[in-house]
């Protein structure tokens, strides 16, 4: 068994390693208007969403899973919280948060009383989510341009999705890093039968991973269609792959008992970022894409490579 | 843990790379274009023939990103371009609604907006500057209308959709249905599925069609003329010649159906009638000027066997 998860790593390594985010950022300064107070807006409106459910992703791969059912949850969440709109704003928000968990807990029960592994479990549940959402909605995206509901993704000068996605980060980070909690969680992508025989019960953290990840998702759901005043079933089918990219940038394994919050955060800007940058460079997007694949098969092949020649 | 340090020479590089190209665009008109996916063929070739008109005018220069299919993207694309400052902006949506607050962004900084190739929801249309494209209900009605003379108003036909969930999609859906209750059509829609645009899905939905509805099945609404000749081959394939299949665009493929006779018709959405028109518009725009008329829709005329040799095919 690998002890690395008890180390945790400086925020420092985020900024310069994984990923190399203020090199990126120093790069970005001779852009112009990349600095300019829009942009930076664009950016955090952007960011923020998928920020959400990278920090879902994360907690779920640290535990040694995966999720790919987010982007369709975070579908799910968004038609719902527009549906349940007319019976007041909190329902809404809460509704769509409480399906998104109910999805992750089913995604839970799947891994760990029938067994399934995480992919296969998850891409069932984003298959039916998805059906699901399609078949409620008759395919069509529902629509509100109610003002409290717009509201909820406005904010002068930093857009409010953006300070529910710092207010998350924070807490997902002291309960990572500062309560028996997170240890537990670490222990169990580690090595799942020395944590059970330590007396874990790993099971129900597994399912509390899940459901963590699915209500951030149906979360995110809500932000981006209060953005776009619009709920829609087709929304977000790359989702869990670009979250999956900025949480392994950041330093999350597919291995488990590996990753932190702050990782993630900084791989999620560094990807956000970039495209930002690239589109301020006119490059076409499919280059885009393939820098991004790119880049993170670079650093992952560089973290397996460093990891290998490091002395144990 | 910190011999990781060795990345940060390739994260070096990586900056290099990215600040060797600072572009330049002042002092000229600069022409911000949103773009669902550019891996769609008809929205591809827009792009290309604006590109290449863009060309001929040496102050103007334009910019496109692509949403890649992703609405969320298309909000943040549209920001990148009101953040440049764009003296015109054209945006093609993916959703006519989940665009409206990206437009609303645009208004606010006092940018002119042309929608271009399709229209966004009424909420949008309010903001617009103008609209240049074909008209997607419109297509949904001479679809109705060439079904119609086709089957000579009996029998029930079934419709190929492109993606669920896009303007597009519902539009056509809805003109034909509409056309069809206004010319008191004994033609009954016996059923829809989607082939997302994509013609070996086509196949397969044209086959269950088949296995569903028999020999009530009479003629076929393919939402794009790649699905409908797809479609075609597999009627032809079971024997079943005498299933009418309409598709939508004028494309190649579709022409070249139509002339083998796979095809009974379709209507003609020429992109560089699309491009050339939005171009000029934009054009406009940005010197200030109206357009005269604020719906500027191009001539989607109806191609059958008859008229078929008179189109070439663009895409």
């Amino acid at each position: 068994m690998r002890i690395s998860f008890m180390a945790k790593e400086p925020i420092i390594v985020h900024l310069f390693v994984k990923p190399p985010l203020v090199p990126l950022l120093v790069a970005a300064s001779f852009i112009e208007g990349f600095w300019s107070f829009g942009n930076l807006r664009t950016l955090m409106e952007s960011i923020s969403t998928d920020g959400l459910i990278v920090i879902g992703m994360t907690i779920v791969m640290i535990a040694g899973g995966f999720d790919l059912s987010v982007g369709a949850v975070m579908a799910m969440g968004g038609v719902a919280a527009i549906v349940l709109l007319p019976f007041g704003l909190s329902v809404s928000l809460l509704g769509a948060v409480l399906a998104g968990g109910l999805a992750g807990y089913l995604n839970g029960l799947q891994v760990t009383w029938l067994r399934i592994n995480a992919f296969i479990a998850t891409l069932s549940m984003m298959v039916i989510v998805r059906g699901a959402t399609l078949a409620y909605t008759d395919t069509r995206p529902v629509v509100s341009l109610d003002e409290q509901f717009l509201m909820l993704s406005s904010g002068r000068p930093v857009p409010l999705p953006f300070l529910v996605l710092v207010g998350i980060s924070i807490l997902a980070h002291v309960a990572l890093t500062q309560r028996p909690w997170g240890r537990h969680i670490y222990a169990v992508g580690a090595g799942e039968l020395a944590a059970t025989m330590s007396g874990l019960n790993t099971g129900r953290l597994k399912r509390q991973c899940y459901i963590l990840s699915g209500a951030l998702a149906g979360l995110a759901g809500v932000l981006l269609a209060s953005r776009l005043g619009t709920g829609s079933p087709i929304i977000g089918e790359a989702t869990p792959l670009i979250a999956a990219a900025a949480a392994l940038i950041g330093g999350a394994s597919l291995r488990g008992g590996e990753g932190s919050v702050a990782g993630a955060i900084a791989g999620l800007i560094f990807v956000g970022c970039l495209i930002n940058v690239l589109n301020l460079l006119d490059m076409p997007s499919y280059y885009q894409r393939m820098t991004i694949g790119g880049l993170l098969l670079l650093l992952v092949v560089a973290d397996g490579t460093l990891m290998r020649l490091q002395p144990r | 843990m910190f011999s990781r340090r060795k990345l940060l020479g390739s994260a070096g590089a990586v900056a290099m790379l990215l600040v060797t190209a600072t572009p330049s665009w002042a002092d000229k008109v600069v022409i911000g274009h949103s773009q669902p996916n550019l891996g769609w063929p008809y929205i591809a070739a827009v792009t290309n023939i604006l590109q290449e008109e863009v060309k001929k005018h040496p102050d103007v220069e334009l910019v496109t990103l692509s949403a890649d299919g992703d609405i969320a993207k298309q909000s943040s694309d549209i920001g990148s371009l009101v953040n440049r400052k764009v003296n015109v902006l054209l945006v093609t949506s993916l959703d006519g609604n989940a665009v409206v607050p990206a437009l609303k962004q645009a208004v606010d900084a006092g940018i002119p907006i042309l929608a271009v190739s399709n229209e966004p929801a009424d909420a949008g249309k309010e903001l617009l500057a103008g609209y240049s494209g074909p008209d997607d209900y419109v297509q949904g009605v001479i679809a109705a209308e060439l079904l119609h003379e086709a089957l000579g108003g009996q029998g029930g036909i079934a419709i190929i959709e492109g993606s669920p969930g896009q303007s597009t999609t519902l539009l056509r859906t809805q003109g034909l249905n509409d056309r069809l209750a206004e010319l008191k059509s004994g033609i009954t829609v016996l059923g829809a599925q989607t082939a997302d645009w994509n013609p070996v899905k086509a196949k397969d939905v044209a086959q269950a069609f088949l296995t569903s509805y028999g020999d009530q099945l009479k003629g076929v609404f393919a939402q794009d003329d790649n699905s409908g000749a797809a479609a075609a081959e597999v009627f032809k394939a079971a024997g079943r010649e005498d299933i009418k299949v309409v598709g939508t665009g004028g494309t190649k493929n579709g022409l070249k159906a139509i002339k083998e006779g796979l095809m009974y018709g379709t209507m003609d959405q020429s992109p560089t009638t699309d491009a050339k028109q939005a171009l000029d518009l934009a054009l406009k725009i940005a010197k200030g000027e109206k357009p005269a008329e604020k719906r500027n829709i191009i001539p989607m005329p109806k191609i059958t066997a008859a008229n078929v040799d008179q189109f070439k095919g663009e895409w």
